[in-house]
């Protein structure tokens, strides 16, 4: 009986051997392209500024204390790609291009994501002219984004990013909410990852976003 | 004695395999594939860089936080699945938190036993499950449709020493985004580990909410320690022996070990079986009267 037991410990521990060698991440998320290097750049000096607004309080108790960051010199040139609405419509980036353009990458789950939309939402409607605001879902179904959308009446465009196609172009998003600021000419001028509340976002964005 | 070393086997082998993409903390990235859905049945936080699967306590909170979209059908089930079969089985074998903290406990230095403070101290882990882990999640998902995770984010020392810690120490720009939040949660983390090594599981005994709900099991499920009245000359012997705040093997604070099993000189204590393991009778001490 004992034999027995030990065979099946030895299965066990042949099983966990084939699965270290065996499983790989699906996701590769080596630091390659430009863009992903552009989004940790804006990133990594968030922490040594000093704070520019005195008055947003940093510790708040919103997840990811993000430190406020200083405007980066950045500027990559983003690719073109297709985009699938939530109303179903297929676009493409391209078309935006002219406009200033917010790019949230989101998900229902997330809550300070869901926390910072009604900055997002005051943005798209007080700046209609000059900005558009993509909401780039990541990967959750259509009727759950359908809901949430419909519930809190948000008005700019939602993008579903079921195969994660979106994220891929800015080099793997692994943590969200990110926000990337892209220019009238569609170039990556600054990226922020975090979110406090929608007031302190408000703010952020609009100083990111350059508007008056 | 064997068995002790089967046990510990078994609680390394599940800790491997929950923890298989070992690729992960190489790369400080969370593993995405198909079988992050599932959940492993102890306290391994999602967020591992090495975990395939989802804790049990952060899918509840998630899950809880989502009622307003869709009923938690999944998690619910599967805690009822593993608290009818396993109960605390989970905590005593399949739990790598657990693991974790009986090795720091080996440490030598002088122990704290258990006593009345200790039992009552044991009640917190009730109170934690209902408000961090069911109330708040649902207080904030219901009404301002806000995900709260609460215990993963002010508690959870597993998460903090399993998934914060190896994904902020190989991502700068999260080192940037570390703030009041996290060296919380690593403090708590600290005051948890260093009181594991003078009391036995600390965190168990006073803290885990996932050990509170499958406490809630211990009669009822299938498998597990039990006593049987008809041998137990209730000497006590087994509640002194045993480092948890038991009253009896097999009740809401036993981590089904069967270490107590030893210490029974009336074979009184087995596991629950009805044939699918068999009520394993200790070696006889004394041999057979009727064989002279």
């Amino acid at each position: 009986m004992m034999r027995n037991n030990t065979k099946w410990l030895l299965c066990l521990a042949m099983l966990s051997m084939a699965l270290l060698t065996g499983c790989s991440a699906k996701k590769d998320t080596q630091k390659e392209t430009e863009i992903t290097d552009a989004i940790d750049a804006t990133e990594e000096t968030a922490g040594e500024t000093t704070l520019t607004e005195e008055t947003s309080s940093v510790q708040t108790t919103d997840a990811n204390d993000s430190e406020n960051a200083e405007e980066t010199k950045v500027h990559v040139k983003v690719p073109d790609f297709e985009m699938t609405l939530l109303t179903g419509e297929t676009v493409h980036f391209s078309d935006y291009e002219g406009k200033k353009i917010l790019l949230n990458f989101w998900a229902t789950w997330c809550g300070p994501c869901v926390g910072e939309m009604p900055a997002l939402e005051q943005l798209a409607q007080e700046y209609s002219e000059e900005l558009v605001i993509l909401a780039v879902n990541c990967a959750e179904d259509q009727g759950t984004v359908s809901q949430f959308i419909e519930k809190n009446g948000y008005t700019f465009p939602v993008v579903m990013d079921n195969e994660e196609k979106i994220q891929a172009v800015f080099g793997g998003i692994s943590s969200i909410p990110v926000t990337a600021i892209i220019d009238e000419e569609g170039y990556l001028v600054d990226a922020s990852t975090g979110a406090q509340d929608a007031d302190t976002m408000y703010k952020k964005y609009k100083e990111m976003l350059e508007l008056p | 004695m064997v068995r002790d070393y089967k046990r510990r086997l078994i609680q390394l082998a599940s800790a491997l395999l929950y923890n298989a993409n070992l690729k992960g903390f190489a790369n400080g990235a969370i593993y995405q594939g198909e079988s992050k859905g599932l959940c492993v049945p102890g306290l391994n936080c999602y967020s591992c860089p090495g975990a395939v699967a989802s804790c049990p306590l952060g899918s509840l909170q998630n899950a809880l936080s989502s009622i307003s979209y869709r009923w938690p059908m999944y998690i619910l089930g599967a805690l009822l699945l593993f608290g009818l079969l396993l109960g605390r089985i989970v905590c005593g074998f399949l739990c790598p938190f657990g693991l974790i903290q009986e090795l720091i406990y080996k440490i030598p230095t002088p122990k704290i036993r258990k006593n009345r403070t200790t039992r009552i101290l044991s009640r917190i882990k009730y109170v934690i499950l209902a408000i961090f882990v069911v109330y708040l999640p649902l207080f904030f998902g219901i009404r301002s449709g806000y995900p709260l995770p609460a215990f993963c984010k002010y508690i959870c020392p597993a998460g903090t020493l399993e998934g914060g810690i190896p994904l902020v120490a190989s991502d700068a720009s999260l080192q940037a985004l570390t703030g009041t939040l996290f060296s919380w949660k690593v403090c708590l983390m600290l005051l948890c580990l260093i009181s594991m090594v003078f009391l036995y599981r600390s965190f168990c005994r006073f803290l885990c909410p996932l050990g509170a709900i499958y406490s809630l099991f211990a009669k009822l499920s299938i498998l597990g320690i039990t006593v049987d009245n008809a041998k137990c000359t209730h000497c006590g012997r087994c509640v002194e022996f045993c480092k948890m705040d038991v009253k009896i093997p097999g009740d809401g604070e036993c981590i089904q070990c069967g270490e107590c099993r030893k210490t029974c000189h009336t074979d009184a204590i087995i596991w629950k079986s009805n044939g699918i393991l068999p009520a394993h009778a200790a070696c006889k001490k004394h041999s057979n009267p009727k064989k002279s």
